[in-house]
């Protein structure tokens, strides 16, 4: 089975199934059209990524390389964040800087399924949370002028969802 | 952007597009940067509504609604006088206006209507229009306005008054009480704007007669409730590219639909009634070898009675609908569920059928089966034993009101352990001991109703704890057995041919539960 080499930012080098690095649309622009030769025993340097993230990273991709294509979903309603499975569940159960650096990791890596089960996450921990809420999770700061915050409530208070 | 902020906002985009308008309206408020990109954000965007409903009055005191990021305004049931200050704001980016059931200042619709250059759609149904003047006219022009609907108005001046200002329709629906005398300007507005419009929902038999003389015509749907079948068949000449259909209430036989079927060759959808085919079988679907899906309601409350739904491949059949038929056939009625396998939606209501086995053997041939709704089927014999086959794909099952045994119910919820919806209503077999069955039975089930039926509220609690993905559980409990469904269920039997008796009562009983519809 054909393996290659990725060089995370903290130098440390990873040997991985092509198949599994394959997960990552990055790694697999670099090997198909660049003409990256993974045989020359060189890593692929990802410099945006700690040996960390990768490791974890390299986890799910393990688990999930044999997945199909998932269905495309209609852009004009919100999408489910309902449907995770149980085993992504228990993968993100990690504290937020770590979810937030495997995001960053993965949008980088470009593993738009990855991507998707962690927004998932983080809407989960929005939904029915009020604005304050939401700051206080996230550690946002609220730098709206005063009274600026107030006027957007009020402005939208009769908004909802769009009935088809 | 703090270090305690790490995620781009591109990313932060992306998690947008998982919440509800609900949790979006406190997202917009978290901080300026979220703000400005969920408002830049157009599928975001046109996802809000701005909706009003009841008693409400509008006018100039409204402000609350100054600055909207909706793109679609509903006004339900809303009284509306003045919109200034606050409209222009609201309506230059305005692409849907709903002002059904309002009531509406004439000259206060035109100025919103001004202010609107944008829109996309507008529905008038069932609108009342104060101070309609002979002086009021359209000084606007809506070019943009691809569907516009008008319903019951009590003012036909109305057509008149905005035909001038839609020049690009596509899509036109009318409906009126027979009394309202509004077929001239219905038939001007439709011939003005023939070179565009694709869709035609208006089932009045003049209406219909004019198209044939509108050479400019090409529509893809159409709807000719009302009007007379000669009239119909010469449409359906002139328009060989029509997809959809509407005749639910025109009384054709078969013969006729089996000409409309070749003179259809591209008819994805049809809306018929079987009144014409009485006590036989139909062969119009073999004439509509494109057809997905096949909507079969009554005239009016009385059954169409065949013998069975005819033994034809109709291969691209998605969704079959059926109400208020009976099929007399014993060992031949679901012939053509096993020969057009591609079904995903089926739904009955208040059939009548006499093998329950066979219906199920039917199901069974289903294998892309999705959505299966029952809603007061009378069999008359539920207990022949019927042979299920396990079915992954169906996702939404709904029993209403079904007389079935408790053994045969627990073998029809077996047969489907992929659901994520289930609506259990008016069910008696439905006891404590069948909703104890169901996290067993569905680990999937995300939506559950129960409605009426006899269990108790201790079994419900324990299911809800232990159906992990549930997300919306609503019940309502009450007597179970209405007199009036006894009565059909005992004295209902369709070897004695008791037929006409039965439907009198029925018919009865529709007037006594406003549910069904």
């Amino acid at each position: 089975m054909s393996t290659i080499k990725l060089e995370t930012s903290d130098g440390v080098k990873f040997t991985v199934k092509t198949q599994v690095a394959k997960c990552s649309g990055t790694i697999r622009t670099m090997l198909e059209d660049i003409g990256i030769n993974p045989q020359d025993g060189e890593a692929i340097p990802l410099s945006n990524v700690h040996s960390t993230i990768l490791q974890k990273i390299l986890v799910w991709a393990e688990h999930h390389v044999d997945d199909p294509e998932p269905p495309r979903e209609d852009a004009d309603a919100a999408k489910r964040t309902d449907d995770i499975c149980s085993w992504d569940e228990d993968f993100l159960k990690v504290d937020q800087r770590t979810l937030f650096d495997v995001m960053l990791a993965a949008n980088y890596l470009d593993m738009k399924q990855l991507i998707a089960v962690c927004c998932k996450t983080v809407a989960n921990m929005i939904k029915g949370k009020t604005a304050d809420q939401i700051r206080r999770t996230f550690n946002i700061e609220n730098d709206f002028p005063p009274g600026e915050e107030d006027k957007i409530r009020l402005r939208n208070q009769f908004c909802e969802e769009r009935s088809r | 952007m703090s270090d305690l902020r790490p995620l781009p906002l591109e990313v932060w985009q992306h998690i947008f597009g998982y919440l509800a308008v609900r949790d979006l309206k406190s997202a917009l408020r978290v901080c300026p940067d979220w703000c400005q990109q969920i408002v830049g954000t157009s599928s975001l965007i046109n996802r809000m509504q701005i909706r009003i409903t009841g008693e409400t009055t509008l006018d100039h005191r409204s402000s609350g609604i100054r600055f909207i990021l909706a793109r679609k305004v509903c006004l339900f049931k809303t009284k509306i006088l003045s919109v200034d200050p606050w409209w222009p704001a609201l309506g230059a980016l305005l692409k849907d206006l709903d002002l059904r059931e309002c009531q509406v200042v004439v000259p206060t619709l035109m100025a919103m209507l001004r202010q609107a250059p944008n829109l996309v759609r507008l529905t008038l149904d069932k609108v009342q229009y104060l101070e309609l003047e002979d002086a009021v006219a359209a000084d606007f022009q809506l070019n943009r306005l691809e569907y516009l609907s008008l319903g019951m108005t009590n003012g036909p001046r109305i057509v008149d008054i905005l035909r001038p200002a839609c020049p690009a329709l596509k899509s036109f629906a009318f409906s009126a009480r027979e009394s309202v005398p509004s077929e001239r300007e219905v038939i001007e507005l439709v011939r003005g704007v023939q070179g565009t419009l694709e869709e035609l929902f208006v089932p009045i038999n003049a209406v219909g007669r004019a198209l044939l003389a509108m050479d400019r015509l090409k529509l893809r749907a159409v709807n000719l409730n009302r009007v007379e079948p000669e009239i119909i068949l010469d449409v359906c000449r002139m328009q060989p590219d029509l997809q959809i259909l509407d005749v639910r209430v025109s009384r054709l036989d078969d013969s006729q639909l089996c000409e409309i079927g070749q003179l259809l060759p591209n008819l994805r959808q049809l809306i018929t009634n079987l009144d014409g085919i009485q006590h036989q079988e139909p062969r119009f679907l073999s004439a509509m070898p494109n057809l997905e899906q096949l909507i079969v309601s009554p005239v009016g409350r009385d059954f169409q009675q065949i013998e069975s739904l005819g033994d034809f491949q109709c291969r691209k059949l998605k969704s079959l609908q059926l109400s208020w038929v009976i099929l007399h056939s014993e060992e031949d009625a679901w012939k053509l569920l096993n020969r057009s396998r591609n079904i995903e939606t089926l739904k009955l209501q208040e059939c009548v059928f006499p093998q329950w086995s066979k219906f199920v053997d039917g199901l069974n041939a289903l294998r892309s089966l999705k959505r299966l709704t029952l809603n007061t089927i009378t069999v008359s014999n539920w207990t022949d034993s019927a042979r299920w086959v396990v079915n992954d794909s169906t996702q939404c099952l709904r029993l209403w009101n079904l007389q079935i045994p408790k053994a045969q119910l627990l073998q029809l919820l077996s047969a489907f352990p992929a659901l994520e919806e289930l609506h259990l209503c008016h069910m008696p077999a439905v006891d404590d001991g069948v909703v104890l069955e169901l996290p067993r039975l569905f680990p999937r089930l995300s939506r559950l109703l129960i409605w009426e039926c006899s269990n108790w509220k201790a079994s419900l609690r324990h299911v809800s704890e232990k159906l992990p993905a549930l997300v919306v559980l609503k019940y309502k409990f009450g007597p179970v057995t209405v007199r009036g469904m006894q009565l059909r269920a005992q004295r209902y039997d369709l070897r004695r041919g008791k037929f006409d008796w039965c439907e009198n009562i029925m018919a009865k009983l529709y007037g006594l539960f406003g549910y069904y519809s």
